[in-house]
């Protein structure tokens, strides 16, 4: 069989040059090749994430509860945020739940090269795959999240016999939302893990912008709290929309104007290829400066 | 057609600016000139090629060593080969799938087993996993782990970890193989095997680079050679005659040297440990450029244990020429659990040595979790002196003091009379 194997055997050509040459489809069919890895790398990063603490598992839920909880108090008690007709806790779990997916899975995702330090200066594989497998711890929270709005909403059917969500058609639409702004979180995680390895500031400096830029999305408070002559600025930002239309999926509250989620769309295609590019270029110097 | 075609290859590297100091001191000025402002004029990049003007073309089925001092860019350019580096110039033309043994253990894991393992590193090389399924036997016959298959690698040893890593690579049906050094490690009849495996593969048409300072091996296994110096190819050719070549010219540079320099050449570390020197020390503990024959002498490893803990296995190859004269190892590893300076001396026993020039390979092995090798060769070159056979001819690559005994036997005395 070795010997027929043989003749009829004809490799591929391949070429390397100090360029590659921008080819994004070809990058992305060979990175689909190396799926597999996906799995592997991620399971590593979730291994990092728990070691050597007391509690182990039980920050699982802990963690994503703990910021909700205090918000509820904070927000929804102290400040009196208003919640537009539902209870102050659910909106801020379903906010957090869309935020969740955006903040966890970019900081995962930006640690890629750095928690596979030792990997890249001695195998090649599509380095794609790095950003994008380690954000997959960063999906623990919003899964809490879920979980945790699931629940009360079955408690305030139960209590006070109101459904506060809005059971419909445009319910099946609330996972995309929450798909394009993973989307985003791995197009920002392209682009900040290669500057991770280099200097792990850039976690912290991450750190601060996404403090920043949750106040700057509907996620703590409805955005009916802008003035009205305000409004249209905040749908600039692209996750106000994915955020608000999330909302407004579940809980059937107004949407956002039209133009506000194509826009955003548009943003993060911008984003993405922006990111993209600018990884294939970073790509090609990193193991030499690990 | 080429199995690879490598053209003109360089690779750059910078070593970052000079320092301040450093321009200060050759300046000598007083450090006005020297405060860094934004818009003043930066020192210059300094830049290496650690590989400059390579180009040779390689045949499928060709077995090609790759030989040199340390370095001289063999490293480099298989990490290019193996696409973890980009070339800064030149390029490279290249057939089939390209495997990859860079260094022992990459892209294992050692809290998953074997058989996890075997799947994880395919993955690595990109290759599906039904073709993997098929070869999965082929795979753990070649490493005989046998019953190990599904305890994590971590319980393995060095040999064990070596026979896994080169199995999968063997067997994923490489095109290309580079191999950087690893057959060092691991016992000499998993060599032959390894050896022989390639030699087989390369019948099929295999193309192998193989990086190694086993001369031994490179004249044995390779059909040709090619040698780098300082980051230049000097040499390529029949693999007999460039391993003659280079080891005449390392003669050479040995005789050059040998007046007693005693001094270590290189300076390494890994995560765990770094070396600080290897020297020639007396019985009372001098630091010496010659040994003398008649006494005991030492040959000190000075290492920095940056990381413990580690369980440290040391060993020592004392070449004279070309000879591989013998080896000695520390008879198991010594764990180390604290940070520190540590001296790790072999005696040498008065009486052993024949009085010539000799060189020594250190090899520093840490075996805690993952095993890592640090080897020197040429790590230190000294001539021997004061042999206390002063009238004799002086020859071998030993000149042991042994028991010698006289004994008169009465009887055959009588008969060679009669």
């Amino acid at each position: 069989m070795a010997g027929a194997a043989v003749a009829v055997h004809k490799p591929a050509k391949w070429v390397l040059t100090k360029d590659h040459g921008f080819h994004p489809v070809a990058r992305v069919k060979e990175a689909w090749r190396y799926r597999r890895l996906v799995a592997f790398f991620a399971s590593q990063a979730f291994s990092s994430l728990y070691k050597k603490t007391q509690l182990g598992i039980l920050w699982v839920p802990l963690r994503p509860l703990v910021p909700l909880l205090i918000g509820t108090v904070v927000y929804g008690g102290l400040m009196n945020i208003p919640s537009t007709g539902v209870p102050y806790f659910l909106l801020l779990t379903v906010g957090f739940l869309a935020w969740n997916c955006f903040d966890g899975p970019w900081m995962w995702g930006s640690r890629g090269f750095e928690l596979n330090r030792d990997l890249i200066t001695k195998l090649y594989f599509p380095r794609m795959i790095l950003p994008l497998s380690t954000m997959v711890p960063g999906f623990v929270e919003p899964t809490v999240n879920l979980a945790v709005a699931l629940t009360a909403f079955i408690y305030y059917r139960v209590h006070e016999g109101v459904w506060y969500i809005q059971w419909g058609p445009r319910l099946l639409l609330a996972p995309l939302f929450l798909l394009a702004i993973l989307f985003l979180a791995f197009s920002l995680a392209l682009a900040t893990s290669l500057y991770q390895v280099r200097a792990r500031d850039v976690r912290f400096i991450i750190g601060y912008f996404l403090g920043f830029w949750m106040y700057l999305t509907p996620v703590i408070y409805p955005v009916t709290l802008i003035p009205l002559q305000w409004r249209w600025l905040v749908w600039f930002n692209p996750m106000a929309p994915l955020v608000e239309e999330f909302k407004a999926a579940i809980f059937g509250f107004p949407r956002p104007p039209a133009w506000a989620l194509p826009l955003a769309l548009c943003e993060i295609a911008v984003v993405f290829a922006a990111a993209f590019w600018h990884f294939h270029v970073m790509e090609s110097h990193t193991a030499d400066k690990v | 057609m080429n199995s690879l075609t490598v053209e003109d290859l360089g690779k750059r590297y910078y070593l970052g600016r000079q320092t301040r100091s450093a321009r200060a001191r050759a300046t000598l000025d007083l450090g006005f000139a020297t405060v860094p402002l934004p818009w003043g004029k930066k020192a210059p990049l300094r830049e290496l090629w650690a590989l400059r003007h390579v180009s040779f073309a390689v045949r499928p089925g060709t077995i090609l060593g790759v030989i040199g001092p340390n370095g001289a860019g063999k490293s480099t350019m298989l990490k290019i080969l193996a696409r973890v580096l980009r070339p800064t110039e030149g390029r490279v033309v290249g057939r089939g799938r390209v495997v990859s043994l860079l260094e022992l253990g990459a892209g294992f894991n050692p809290d998953m087993s074997a058989r996890e393992n075997i799947f994880m590193n395919a993955a690595m090389l990109g290759i599906p996993k039904h073709e993997v399924d098929q070869r999965l036997d082929a795979i753990l016959d070649f490493a005989e782990i046998g019953q190990f298959l599904d305890s994590p690698l971590r319980h393995y040893s060095s040999g064990m970890y070596l026979r896994l890593a080169f199995s999968v690579a063997i067997n994923m049906n490489p095109d290309i193989l580079l191999a950087d050094e690893i057959l060092a490690v691991g016992d000499i009849g998993f060599q032959e095997r390894c050896l022989q495996r390639v030699e087989e593969e390369g019948k099929k048409g295999l193309t192998v680079l193989f990086v190694s300072h086993d001369m031994a091996a490179i004249a044995r296994l390779c059909h040709q050679a090619l040698w780098l110096r300082q980051g230049e190819a000097v040499q390529l050719g029949d693999a007999t005659t460039v391993v003659a070549e280079y080891q005449s010219e390392a003669r050479e540079t040995l005789l050059a040297s040998a007046n007693a320099t005693g001094e270590d050449r290189v300076r390494q570390s890994n995560r765990f440990l770094e070396l600080v020197a290897i020297r020639l020390v007396s019985a009372d503990g001098r630091v010496i450029g010659a040994a003398p024959i008649a006494e005991d002498f030492y040959i000190r490893i000075r290492v920095r244990i940056t990381r413990p803990p580690v369980r440290l296995h040391a060993s020592v190859d004392m070449y004279m020429k070309n000879i591989h004269v013998f080896r000695s190892a520390q008879p198991e590893p010594v764990a180390i659990d604290e940070r520190g300076i540590y001296d790790i001396a072999v005696k040498v026993p008065a009486n052993l040595l024949a009085e010539t020039g000799y060189t020594v390979d250190v090899h520093l092995q840490q075996e805690a979790g993952k095993t890592q090798v640090i080897n020197i060769p040429d790590a230190l070159s000294f001539m021997t002196y004061g042999s206390t056979y002063v009238s004799l001819y002086k020859g071998g690559v030993l000149m042991p003091q042994l028991e010698w005994s006289v004994t008169s036997l009465v009887a055959e005395a009588v008969e060679v009379r009669g």
